[in-house]
C-alpha cells in the first residue's frame, strides 16, 4: 500500500498549560473521506488546528505528502495544499461572495493551476445568484457553501471540514452532504469533523472516534455503524432510533 | 461681505481642516482595523512629514514644495514600515494596551529627535508662490492654497478608497481587519501586508502634516495637537472604518471651525461632547459595524505578579525598610544639605499614589483607562477651589477632591463600562480632554494660568499647623512646615497603599481577580461583572483625585497641564514599568520613572529620547515590569542558580496577588 496523504502521530497539543490532545494518531489515505467524531469538547477542532498549525503541538508529528509539516505556520501549511473550512464557517462578512472566493484563490499552493473564481461559484447553485452580496447577508447554508467554495478554489490536496452541517436545516444538511460526496468523487481527499453521526458515517470511508484527546476507536465506516456498543459508549447515540 | 459668503468661507475653512483630519484619521483607522494597533505616534509621523518637507522644500525653492509633497511622505512611509518591523511587530498577540504603551514611547523618541534637529520653536513653512494668492470662484475670493488642500485631500481619499475597494491588496487588508486568523489559514502571509499598511498610513499622515504645516507653520507640538482629535474622529466614525474616517474627519473639521467662529465657548469642547454622545448612543461609532477587531483580541495582559522569588515576609520587611528610609530622609537631607531630594520624593510619592490608583482598574479589573489624569486634575482643581472658597483645611479639601472624583468616576463608569475594551479607553480619554479644554474657558478655574498662591492649613477648626509659619529648631535640625507637609504626604500615601491592599485581599479583590482571569466564568458563577468593575473604577478615581489633591495642596497651585493627556500616558507607563497587577509594582515604577526623568533631564538635553528608547525596550522585552525581574533572573539558566540557592521559591500562587 502507498503511504497515507496525511499522517498524524502521537500528537500532543493544547492551549497554554491545558493539554487537550493526549497523543492522537490518525491517517488519511489519498482520495478517501475520513471522519473524526466525538462529543463536545473532546478536541476535534483542536486536532484540525494542530494539523494546520494555528495551534502549536507540544509533541508528535504531522506528515503530509511525505513531508514533516508539524512545525509549519498555518500560512505555510495552507500553501502546502491543506485547506480548512472552519467551525462556524468564518466567511468574511464585509467581502462579497466573489471577493470571498477570490481571496481563497490567492491562498493555497503556488505551483498549480487553480480553477477560476467563476468556475467555482457556478458549481454552487445557491452562490451563483449572489455574486455581489456581502458574506454577512447570506443565510447559514449559503455561508457554508461559500466557506467550502473559498477552500476549494485553492485546489487543495486535502480539504478539512469542521462541522459543516452544524446549525443547518435538514434539507441544507442534505445539500452539504451531497457536495462532500461529489467532491470526493472528483478526487478530493477529505478529513471531516462531524457531530451529526449519521452524516459522518454516511460520508466516510473510515472513521476515528475521539474521546478526551485520544482516538478510542477506529474502523471502516460500515463496521463502526454496526457496532452499537461503541457508538453508545463514546457518542451516546444509537442509530437505531 | 454678506452673511452667506461669510458662512461659505467658514465652511470652506472647515473643509480644509477636515481634509487634513481625513488624511490623518484614515491611516490611523486602517492601522487599527487591520492590526488592532492604537498608534499614538501617528501625530509624530504627521509632524515628521511636515519637517521633512520643510527641510526638502527650503533649499530647493520654487518647485521645492511639490518635490517635498512627494518625497517627504515616502520617507515617512519608510520610517513607518521600519517602526512596524522593528517594534510593533514584536507585540502582535499581546493585548492592544502594549501598542498604546509602545507608541507612547515612540512619541517621546520622535518628538525629541524633531526638537533636537529643528529646534523647539515654530518655523514658517511658506506656501508655494503659485498658490499663495486669492482666487475668485463662485462669486467670492478665497485662498488658492486652501482649494489646493481640498483637492489634494480629495484625490488621496479617493485613491485610498480605490486601493481598499478595488485592489487585491485592499481586499486582503479588509479581510484581515475582519478575521486575521482566517486570512492566515487560507495561506496568505498577512504580516507582510501589515508592514505595508503601517507604511501607507504613515505616508498619509505625512501628507497631512505637509499641507497643514504650509497652512500654518511647522512646530514640534503639531503632532501632539492633532493626535487626540484624530482619535476622536476614528472613534466617531467607527474604529477601522474608512468611510467613517472620511465622514468623521470632514465633520469634525467643519464643527471645529464653525464653533470657533460662531460659538467660541464651545470650541475645543464640542468635539468631545459629540464623541461622548455618539459613543453612549451607538458604541460602534457612526459607520462601525462592530466595535472593531479590538473586542475579540486573544492577546493577554501580562501581569507583574509572579515576581515571587522573594517571600512575602521578605517583601514586607523591604516595605517597612522603605518606609523607614522615607521617614529619615528629611533629617538626612538637612544634614547633607541635599534638601532638593525631599521635593523629588514628594513628587515620587504623589505619582506612586496616582499609579497605584490606575493599577486598581488596569491591573486588577483589566480596564484601560486612557484618561486617568481626569481624576488627578479634577482632584487638584477641586481641592484648590475648596481651599480658596470653602475652608483652608487640607482635610476638607482632600475629602472634597476624593468625593468629587469618585462621583465622576461613577458617572463615567456608568456610561462606559457596559462595553469595555477600546470603547472604555476612548471614552475616558474623551472625558479627560473635555475637562482639559473646559478649564481654559472659565474664570473660576483661572483659565490658562490656573490658580496660584493658595494657603493651606494642616488641621481642622483652627487646630493644626500652618506650614508657612511652623518651625521647631531641634539642634542641628529645623523641623519646619515643609517637613510637616512631607510627613503628611507620606502618611497619606502609605495609608492609601494599606487601604488598597486590604481591598484587594478582601472578597471584593478576589472577585476582581476572578473577573480578570475569566470574565465569562465570573459572570457565570453569578457575579455582576459590570458592577464590580465600576466599583473598582470609583475607588480608583477617588484615589487618583487624592493624588491630585495632595499635589495641589503641597504646592499651592493647580494648572490646566494637570489634565493634559501626557499625564495619562505617563502614569500608564509607570504602572506597566513597575508591573501591573501588583500594588507595589506601579509604585516602584513611579519612583524609577520620576527619578530617571529628574536625573536624566538635568544631565542631558535628549532625556526624552533616552526615556523613550528605554521604555520601548522595556515594553518589548520586560512586559511584566520591574517586579518580574527577580523571577526572570531566577529562571535564567545560568544566572538563575545563584539566586535560587539563596532564596526560597516555594511560595507561588497564594502570594501573587498583593
Ligand atoms: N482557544 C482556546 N483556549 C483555551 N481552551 C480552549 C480553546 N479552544 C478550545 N479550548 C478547550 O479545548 C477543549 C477542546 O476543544 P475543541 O474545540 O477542540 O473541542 P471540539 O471537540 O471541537 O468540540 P465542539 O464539538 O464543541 O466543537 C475544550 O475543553 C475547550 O474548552
Ligand atoms: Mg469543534
Amino acid at each position: 500500500m502507498t503511504d497515507p496523504l496525511l499522517s498524524v502521530r502521537d500528537l500532543v497539543s493544547g492551549y497554554g498549560s491545558t493539554r487537550v490532545l493526549q497523543g492522537v494518531n490518525l491517517d488519511v489515505d489519498k482520495g478517501s473521506v475520513v471522519t473524526l467524531i466525538g462529543r463536545n469538547g473532546v478536541g476535534k477542532t483542536t486536532t484540525l488546528r494542530s494539523i494546520l498549525g494555528s495551534v502549536k503541538p507540544t509533541s508528535g508529528t504531522v506528515t503530509f505528502d511525505g513531508n514533516d509539516i508539524t512545525e509549519l505556520s498555518p500560512e505555510k501549511t495552507a500553501q502546502a495544499g491543506i485547506a480548512l473550512v472552519p467551525e462556524e464557517r468564518r466567511v468574511f462578512p464585509g467581502l462579497t461572495v466573489r471577493e470571498n472566493v477570490e481571496i481563497g484563490r490567492i491562498g493555497g499552493r503556488r505551483d498549480i493551476e487553480k480553477p477560476s473564481v467563476d468556475e467555482i461559484i457556478d458549481e454552487f447553485e445557491n452562490l451563483a445568484r449572489h455574486h455581489e452580496s456581502r458574506g454577512a447577508n447570506l443565510s447559514g447554508g449559503e455561508q457554508q457553501m461559500l466557506a467550502i467554495a473559498r477552500a476549494l478554489v485553492s485546489a487543495p490536496d486535502l480539504l478539512m471540514l469542521d462541522e459543516p452541517t452544524e446549525g443547518l436545516a435538514p434539507s441544507i444538511v442534505k445539500q452539504v452532504q451531497r457536495k462532500i460526496t461529489e467532491l470526493n468523487d472528483e478526487g478530493v481527499t477529505i478529513l471531516l469533523v462531524e457531530q451529526n453521526v449519521q452524516v459522518a458515517l454516511d460520508a466516510a470511508d473510515y472513521v476515528y472516534i475521539l474521546d478526551k484527546g485520544q482516538v478510542v476507536h477506529e474502523g471502516p465506516a460500515d463496521e463502526v455503524a454496526e457496532s452499537e456498543e461503541v457508538l453508545d459508549r463514546y457518542l451516546g447515540v444509537s442509530l437505531a432510533e | 461681505m454678506s452673511v452667506a459668503t461669510a458662512v461659505a468661507e467658514q465652511v470652506l475653512n472647515g473643509l480644509v481642516v477636515g481634509m487634513v483630519y481625513v488624511l490623518l484619521a484614515a491611516g490611523l483607522s486602517i492601522i487599527f482595523g487591520v492590526m488592532d494597533v492604537i498608534n499614538f505616534a501617528h501625530g509624530e509621523l504627521f509632524a515628521l512629514g511636515a519637517y521633512f518637507a520643510f527641510a526638502i522644500a527650503g533649499p530647493l525653492g520654487g518647485a521645492g514644495f511639490w518635490v517635498a509633497l512627494v518625497v517627504a511622505p515616502l520617507l515617512v512611509g519608510v520610517i513607518g514600515m521600519a517602526i512596524e518591523r522593528l517594534t510593533v511587530k514584536r507585540l502582535y498577540g499581546r493585548d492592544p494596551l502594549y501598542h498604546i504603551l509602545l507608541t507612547f514611547g515612540l512619541v517621546l523618541i520622535i518628538n525629541d529627535l524633531i526638537t533636537s534637529v529643528w529646534g523647539k520653536s515654530a518655523q514658517p513653512f511658506p506656501i508655494p508662490a503659485a498658490l499663495d494668492q486669492p482666487i475668485a470662484l463662485f462669486g467670492f475670493t478665497y485662498s488658492m492654497y486652501n482649494y489646493a488642500i481640498i483637492v489634494i485631500g480629495s484625490v488621496l481619499a479617493l485613491g485610498t478608497w480605490l486601493l481598499l475597494s478595488r485592489t487585491q491588496f485592499g481586499m486582503i487588508i479588509r479581510a484581515g481587519s475582519e478575521d486575521r486568523e482566517m486570512v492566515r489559514n487560507l495561506g496568505i502571509n498577512i504580516d507582510r501586508y501589515y508592514t505595508l499598511t503601517f507604511g501607507f498610513g504613515a505616508a498619509l499622515a505625512g501628507v497631512a502634516g505637509i499641507v497643514l504645516g504650509a497652512f500654518q507653520n511647522v512646530s514640534p507640538t503639531m503632532g501632539n495637537a492633532v493626535i487626540i482629535p484624530a482619535f476622536v474622529i476614528v472613534v466617531l466614525g467607527g474604529l477601522g472604518s474608512f468611510r467613517g474616517a472620511v465622514a468623521g474627519g470632514l465633520f469634525v473639521g467643519l464643527v471645529q471651525t464653525l464653533a470657533r467662529t460662531y460659538t467660541p465657548f464651545l470650541e475645543g469642547l464640542i468635539v468631545f461632547l459629540l464623541m461622548i454622545v455618539v459613543l453612549v448612543v451607538k458604541p460602534t461609532g457612526l459607520f462601525g459595524t462592530s466595535i472593531g477587531a479590538g473586542e475579540h483580541h486573544d492577546g493577554a495582559l501580562l501581569h507583574g505578579a509572579g515576581g515571587g522569588v522573594l517571600s512575602s515576609e521578605t517583601r514586607a520587611k523591604l516595605g517597612y525598610a522603605a518606609v523607614g528610609v522615607l521617614v529619615l530622609v528629611p533629617f538626612l537631607a538637612e544634614l547633607t544639605g541635599v534638601t532638593y531630594s525631599v521635593t523629588l520624593l514628594e513628587d515620587i510619592l504623589i505619582w506612586a499614589l496616582f499609579a497605584l490608583s490606575l493599577d486598581l482598574v488596569l491591573g486588577y479589573a483589566g480596564l484601560v483607562s486612557l484618561g486617568h489624569t481626569l481624576f488627578y486634575g479634577v482632584g487638584a482643581y477641586a481641592s484648590v477651589l475648596t481651599l480658596i472658597h470653602i475652608s483652608p483645611s487640607v482635610f476638607v479639601a482632600l475629602v472634597v477632591a476624593v468625593v468629587v472624583c469618585a462621583a465622576i468616576a461613577w458617572f463615567v463608569g456608568y456610561l462606559s463600562i457596559r462595553v469595555s475594551g477600546v470603547f472604555f479607553a476612548m471614552i475616558t480619554l474623551g472625558f479627560a480632554e473635555l475637562f482639559y479644554n473646559a478649564v481654559f474657558k472659565f474664570d473660576f478655574t483661572g483659565g490658562s494660568d490656573g490658580l496660584f498662591g493658595v494657603d493651606v492649613f494642616y488641621g481642622l477648626a483652627g487646630l493644626g499647623i500652618d506650614p508657612g509659619e511652623f518651625e521647631i529648631p531641634l539642634g542641628l535640625f529645623v523641623f519646619d512646615g515643609g517637613i510637616v507637609q512631607y510627613y503628611f504626604l507620606l502618611a497619606m500615601v502609605v495609608g492609601s497603599y494599606l487601604l488598597a491592599r486590604r481591598l484587594i485581599r478582601a472578597p471584593f479583590g478576589s472577585v476582581l481577580q476572578a473577573i480578570r482571569e475569566s470574565e465569562d466564568r465570573a459572570s457565570f458563577i453569578g457575579y455582576d461583572v459590570t458592577a464590580y468593575k465600576r466599583r473598582a473604577f470609583v475607588v480608583s478615581g477617588g484615589l487618583a483625585g487624592l493624588a491630585g489633591g495632595l499635589f495641589a495642596a503641597n504646592n499651592g497651585y493647580v494648572a490646566p497641564s494637570f489634565l493634559h493627556w501626557i499625564n495619562s500616558g505617563e502614569v500608564i507607563v509607570m504602572t506597566v514599568l513597575g508591573g501591573m497587577g501588583t500594588l507595589y509594582g506601579p509604585m516602584i515604577g513611579a519612583g524609577v520613572f520620576v527619578a530617571a526623568e529628574d536625573i536624566l533631564s538635568s544631565y542631558i538635553d535628549q532625556w526624552q529620547l533616552v526615556i523613550g528608547v528605554l521604555f520601548v525596550l522595556f515594553v518589548i522585552f520586560v512586559p511584566r515590569g520591574l517586579v518580574s525581574l527577580p523571577r526572570t533572573v531566577a529562571d535564567h539558566p545560568t544566572f538563575g542558580s545563584v539566586v535560587r540557592d539563596q532564596t526560597s521559591v516555594t511560595e507561588t500562587e497564594v502570594e501573587q496577588h498583593d
